[in-house]
C-alpha cells in the first residue's frame, strides 16, 4: 500500500515522504541498529535507503579499532620478523578481512588454555622464563 | 589417515594437512609470527601433547596465507564492486622501526547484509611526499575498481594532508567519480582535532592539574609514604580504595582526566595527608578541589566520545552527531561559568571546535537525520538549545544539502532502481552465502572440531603424566 502510495504521488519524491512520517521515539528505540531500519525500509525507499548507507557509513576518525588510541605517526615494532613490506600487508590485509582484528571467539579461547598451558609447562619442566615474552594472548 | 601414515614411518615429514589452516588462523587471529610452531618452546609442548606430531613448517604457513590474502581480495573486490552504494576511506601514515613510511588505506561500507564493514584495502611503504602518495591512493583505488564509487575521504588534519585530499579529489572528480563535485569528500580526523581542543583546555588549568600530579608522584615516591597514606584512607574512611590513582601520559586523550577523577575520589585523603606530612607542599586548596571537580564533570563528554571514537567497532555517523553534540553543548554551557578559569578553559576549547565543527558537521547532521529518530525535528531541538538565534539557518542549510545530495541518488531511480532491487533478492543471497563460507571456508568445520577435541582430551590426559611429572620432581 505504501509503495502505491509512492506512485502515485509522483511529485512527492521519497525524501519527503521520508521527512513527513512521524519521528520514532528516541528512548524507546535506544539501541536500535539504525542500518537494519534501512533495511526493512528498502522497498519503500530504494533510492533513499542507498544514500542513508553513504552517509551512514562515514567515519569520523582514522583510528583503527584495535590499534593503540595514539595520535600522530604511529610506530610499529612487531613485525620487525617480516623483511618485505609486501608481507606485512598481506598479514595485516587477511588479518583485517578475516577476523576484523577481532578474532573468533571460539578459537581464540582454545589458543589461550593451549599457549597458557604452554607456558604453564615451559616454565615448570624447563625452567625458562624467557618463553613468556613469546606470543601476546588477546582474548 | 595421516595418523596411520605417521605410524607406520612412511611419511616421517608429512604434516596433516588439516593443521594448515588451524595453524595459519591461529597465527593470523593473534599476530603471532609465522616461525611460532617453530620455536622449540611450542614443538616441546606439542610433542608433550602428541609425540608423532609433525607442524606445517614455516614456509608452507607463509604460502598458504599469500594464497589465502589473493583469494579473499578477489572476493572483497567481487564484493566492493556488487553493493550499489557508496565506499568512504580512511587514510592514515604508520612508520616502522626502519623509518619507513606505511600508507594505510580502509574502506568503510555497508555489506550485502547491511552491516557496517571496514576493511583495510592496502597498507604499504610509500615515499612521504605527496606526489607519490597521491599517486598510490590513484593505483589502489583503480586496482580495486572502485574510483568511481568513493563518497568520502577521512584523513587526520595536516598541510601535507590537505593538499592529497585536494589532488586526490580533483583527479577523482575529472573521471565525475564523485558526487556533487565532492562537496562531501573530505572530512577531517575527528580524534585529533579531539586531542587538540582537550590539550587546549589543559594548558589553562595546568596550574591545578600539575598539583594533582605532583601529588601522587609524592605518595608514590617511597614505601613509608604509601604506607602513611594508607594509613590516612583507614583514618578518613569511607573510601571506596579500589579505585587505583593514575598518572597521566602524553600519548593518550584521556589519561589526565582518568588522573583528576581518580585523585578526586581520595580528596578528603589528600587534605589529612596534608596535615600529618609537612613536607607534602603540593595539596590543592579546597577552591582547587572545587575546579578538579567541575574539570571533571566537563571532560566527561570527551572522554566517552573518545571511548567511542576507541571502540571496537565503528559506529554508524548519526550516533557521532549525538555525541559531539553533547561536546558542544558542555562548552557553551561552560562559557558563562562563575570560575573565571573554568570560563576561560571553555572559551579556548570552543575556539577551536568551532574551527573544525562549522566546517563540516553538515555531513554529520545529514546522517541524524537519515536516523528514523532523529530526523529533523529532534535535530532542531539540537540546534535550538545550543544557540536559539541559528537554528533556523543551519536547519535550512543541512536540508538543501539533504535534497541536494538526495537528486544525484534519485537521478538514478528508473535506472538503478531495478538494479536494487535485483540486489535486494537475488544478488543479496550469494553474496550472503559467501559471507558465511568465508568464516568459516578458512578451515573445514568438521575436521576443526575434531582436531580441537582431540587435542583437549589428550591436554587433559597428559596434563595428569606433566602433574605427576612434576610431582615426582618436587618430591625428589
Amino acid at each position: 500500500m505504501d509503495h502505491q502510495q509512492l506512485v502515485t504521488e509522483t511529485e512527492k519524491s521519497q525524501l519527503d515522504v521520508y521527512l513527513d512520517e512521524s519521528d520514532m521515539d528516541f528512548l524507546c528505540n535506544e539501541d536500535m541498529d539504525v542500518l537494519q531500519w534501512w533495511k526493512s525500509n528498502n522497498d519503500r525507499y530504494p533510492d533513499l535507503s542507498i544514500m542513508a548507507c553513504d552517509l551512514l557509513s562515514v567515519p569520523i576518525t582514522t583510528v583503527a579499532s584495535d590499534f593503540e588510541f595514539c595520535m600522530g605517526s604511529r610506530v610499529f615494532n612487531k613485525y620487525k620478523d617480516l623483511m618485505l613490506p609486501m608481507d606485512v600487508e598481506t598479514r595485516i590485509c587477511t588479518r583485517s578481512w578475516l577476523y576484523n582484528f577481532v578474532s573468533d571467539g571460539n578459537l581464540c579461547k582454545f589458543e589461550c588454555v593451549c599457549v597458557c598451558l604452554y607456558i604453564y609447562i615451559y616454565i615448570y619442566i624447563y625452567d625458562s622464563v624467557v618463553l613468556i615474552t613469546t606470543g601476546q594472548i588477546h582474548c | 589417515m595421516s595418523l596411520e601414515q605417521l605410524e607406520t614411518g612412511d611419511e616421517v615429514d608429512q604434516f596433516d594437512s588439516r593443521f594448515l589452516p588451524i595453524c595459519a588462523s591461529m597465527i593470523l587471529s593473534n599476530d603471532f609470527p609465522f616461525e611460532f610452531f617453530e620455536r622449540k618452546g611450542m614443538s616441546n609442548f606439542m610433542k608433550v601433547l602428541n609425540p608423532n606430531i609433525v607442524l606445517p613448517p614455516k614456509d608452507v604457513i607463509e604460502a598458504y596465507v599469500s594464497d589465502l590474502y589473493m583469494k579473499e581480495k578477489l572476493k572483497l573486490k567481487q564484493e566492493l564492486a556488487t553493493i550499489p552504494n557508496r565506499i568512504s576511506l580512511t587514510f592514515d601514515l604508520w612508520e616502522s622501526n626502519t623509518a619507513e613510511t606505511y600508507i594505510c588505506l580502509t574502506a568503510h561500507f555497508v555489506d550485502a547484509d547491511w552491516k557496517l564493514n571496514s576493511k583495510v584495502l592496502n597498507f604499504c611503504v610509500a615515499l612521504p611526499t605527496v606526489a607519490e602518495m597521491c599517486e598510490r591512493m590513484v593505483e589502489f583505488l583503480s586496482d580495486w575498481g572502485i574510483e568511481k564509487k568513493i563518497f568520502s575521504l577521512t584523513l587526520e588534519d595536516s598541510f601535507k594532508n590537505n593538499i592529497l585530499q585536494e589532488q586526490l579529489k580533483s583527479h577523482l572528480a575529472l573521471q565525475n567519480g564523485l558526487l556533487c563535485d565532492g562537496e562531501f569528500f573530505h572530512v577531517h580526523c575527528f580524534a585529533r582535532v579531539l586531542k587538540l581542543i582537550v590539550e587546549e583546555g589543559l594548558k589553562v588549568v595546568s596550574g591545578v592539574v600539575s598539583k594533582i600530579r605532583e601529588s601522587i608522584l609524592f605518595v608514590r615516591d617511597s614505601k613509608s609514604r604509601r604506607q602513611k597514606f594508607k594509613e590516612c584512607v583507614k583514618k578518613v574512611g569511607g573510601i571506596d580504595s579500589s579505585v587505583r590513582l593514575h598518572m597521566d601520559m602524553s600519548m593518550t586523550l584521556n589519561s589526565t582526566s582518568l588522573m583528576l577523577d581518580s585523585a578526586l575520589k581520595y580528596r578528603r585523603v589528600f587534605e589529612s595527608f596534608h596535615l600529618y606530612d609537612g613536607d607534602y607542599v603540593s595539596c590543592p586548596s579546597a577552591k582547587e578541589w572545587k575546579r578538579v571537580e567541575k574539570i571533571c564533570a566537563f571532560m566527561l563528554p570527551f572522554r566517552e566520545t573518545a571511548n567511542m571514537i576507541n571502540g571496537a567497532t565503528h559506529p554508524t555517523s548519526n550516533l557521532y552527531f549525538l555525541q559531539v553534540w553533547k561536546v558542544q553543548c558542555v562548552l557553551v554551557d561552560s562559557l558563562g561559568d562563575e570560575d573565571e578559569v573554568i570560563a576561560r578553559m571553555a572559551k579556548r576549547m570552543m575556539g577551536n571546535f568551532k574551527k573544525y565543527w562549522d566546517e563540516y558537521s553538515v555531513v554529520l547532521a545529514m546522517g541524524a537525520v537519515l536516523d528514523p529518530r532523529m530526523k529533523l525535528s529532534r535535530l532542531a531541538d539540537c540546534y535550538s538549545k545550543l544557540d536559539p538565534s541559528t537554528c533556523e539557518p543551519k536547519l535550512r542549510k543541512v536540508k538543501t544539502k539533504l535534497y541536494m545530495l538526495f537528486d544525484k541518488y534519485s537521478g538514478k531511480s528508473t535506472s538503478s532502481g531495478t538494479q536494487t532491487t535485483v540486489h535486494g533478492q537475488s544478488s543479496i543471497m550469494p553474496l550472503q552465502k559467501n559471507s558465511e563460507s568465508s568464516s568459516h571456508g578458512l578451515f573445514d568445520v568438521s575436521s576443526y572440531i575434531f582436531f580441537e577435541l582431540t587435542i583437549l582430551l589428550l591436554s587433559v590426559l597428559n596434563l595428569f603424566n606433566v602433574f605427576a611429572f612434576f610431582f615426582t620432581c618436587e618430591i625428589q
